[in-house]
């Protein structure tokens, strides 16, 4: 008896320690977008498209209504031709899909609303990858930033 | 509308075994441990403790697709779920000390406390397994990322059946994840009993604490 449930604690101890080392694997990750600053710029490899990512109204909190906006230009001019989604997710710990779609409003600019689910555990940095679908190719960037 | 009931359903599933568990499995765990019914019994106790947690996800669903904003509902819903948060690590530390010994019976507290320990302790002591929907359906209401991230798409549904069957597909979607917990503590519970019994209630106890500082945080930050 004494065995066997020492076998079973040993066995919950590395559950705990496996789904730990799971759940918490990269929330670690430095912001590399400081958001509140103002916006931030990232060049898909390989494309030469520029992409400026914003939201406001800032300071940017979980649980209020956002307004992601993103700029595409190509070579200095405006991409007017793209269909733009921002995937939200938190490094480490899955929070399901959350992903905003944004409509071009004109001069290579895309906006749309959404909202940053808060963690009950505390964390506060999250990942924004823009999928960029241009004539049936998709490409991406990231940016980790933190909420209010 | 098909292919975002089931995304619905898979965030569920998914994010049972990989968020439900760390966040919720303890609650789960306390009151299987705290029972000393028989395997059946107490793993009726967790369907209707599902049951009932799956209903306020459609009650919120419901109410989110019928206004159509995430952040209005979630923000009238905000001070009460920071409340319940609390509830939830106060019921669990008292179920831990129960079970380590430490502490001869939730009612001991009913003479020197306030409402809710009055009732977390009804609640436990009531004889009728049926007391797990109303507790599941208290706790539904914990402040949970994941089912935040149901409850906007169940928004975006901008309709009141469609917003409540998204969170119903979502809840069925975490039920797998969360049985099983209850099927292990359980079978542990069994296995500890008399052996390493005080060091399951310390652990419900630490979990407890932690609850209580996530829904003290919740409530604060509101």
């Amino acid at each position: 008896m004494k065995s066997k449930s020492l076998l079973i604690l040993r066995l919950i101890i590395l559950s705990l320690w496996f789904a730990a080392e799971r759940t918490y694997a990269g929330m670690d990750l430095q912001e590399d977008c400081m958001i509140n600053s103002g916006p931030c710029i990232r060049e898909i490899k390989n494309d030469g498209i520029k992409v400026i990512l914003d939201m406001y109204p800032k300071p940017v909190s979980a649980m209020k209504d956002i307004v992601f906006h993103v700029t595409l230009t190509d070579k200095g001019g405006p991409v007017t031709d793209a269909s733009v989604m921002v995937d939200l997710t938190m490094p480490g710990m899955f929070m399901g899909t959350n992903r905003p779609v944004l409509t071009h409003t004109g001069r290579g600019e895309y906006e749309g609303r959404g909202v940053i689910q808060a963690c009950s555990h505390g964390g506060k940095t999250w990942r924004a990858e823009v999928r960029i679908t241009r004539q049936d190719k998709t490409a991406s960037v990231s940016f980790i930033f933190g909420v209010e | 509308m098909e292919a975002g009931y089931l995304a619905a359903f898979t965030t569920g599933l998914l994010g049972g075994f990989g968020h439900c568990t760390g966040m919720c499995g303890p609650i789960v765990a306390s009151y299987t441990l705290y029972s000393t019914a028989s395997l059946f019994d107490r793993l009726l106790s967790a369907v209707l403790y599902n049951a009932g947690r799956i209903t306020t996800y459609m009650f919120i669903g419901a109410l989110m697709g019928l206004t159509g904003s995430f952040v209005n509902v979630a923000g009238s819903m905000a001070g009460f779920q920071g409340i319940v948060a609390v509830v939830a690590g106060l019921f669990m530390i008292i179920m831990g000390l129960n079970i380590s010994g430490f502490m001869g019976h939730a009612l001991s507290l009913e003479g020197h406390s306030g409402i809710i320990f009055k009732a977390g302790a009804y609640v436990m002591m009531e004889k009728s397994r049926w007391r797990y929907f109303p507790l599941g359906a208290l706790f539904g209401f914990i402040p949970c990322g994941l089912s935040y991230s149901v409850f906007i798409a169940s928004a975006g549904t901008g309709d009141f059946l469609s917003g409540m069957f998204v969170s119903l597909l979502f809840g069925l979607g975490t039920v797998p994840s969360l049985l099983l917990v209850s099927a292990a503590s359980a079978y542990i519970g069994g296995a500890l009993r008399g052996f390493l019994y005080k060091t399951a209630g310390g652990i419900l106890v630490i979990m407890g604490i932690l609850f209580l500082v996530r829904g003290i945080r919740h409530y604060a930050e509101m």
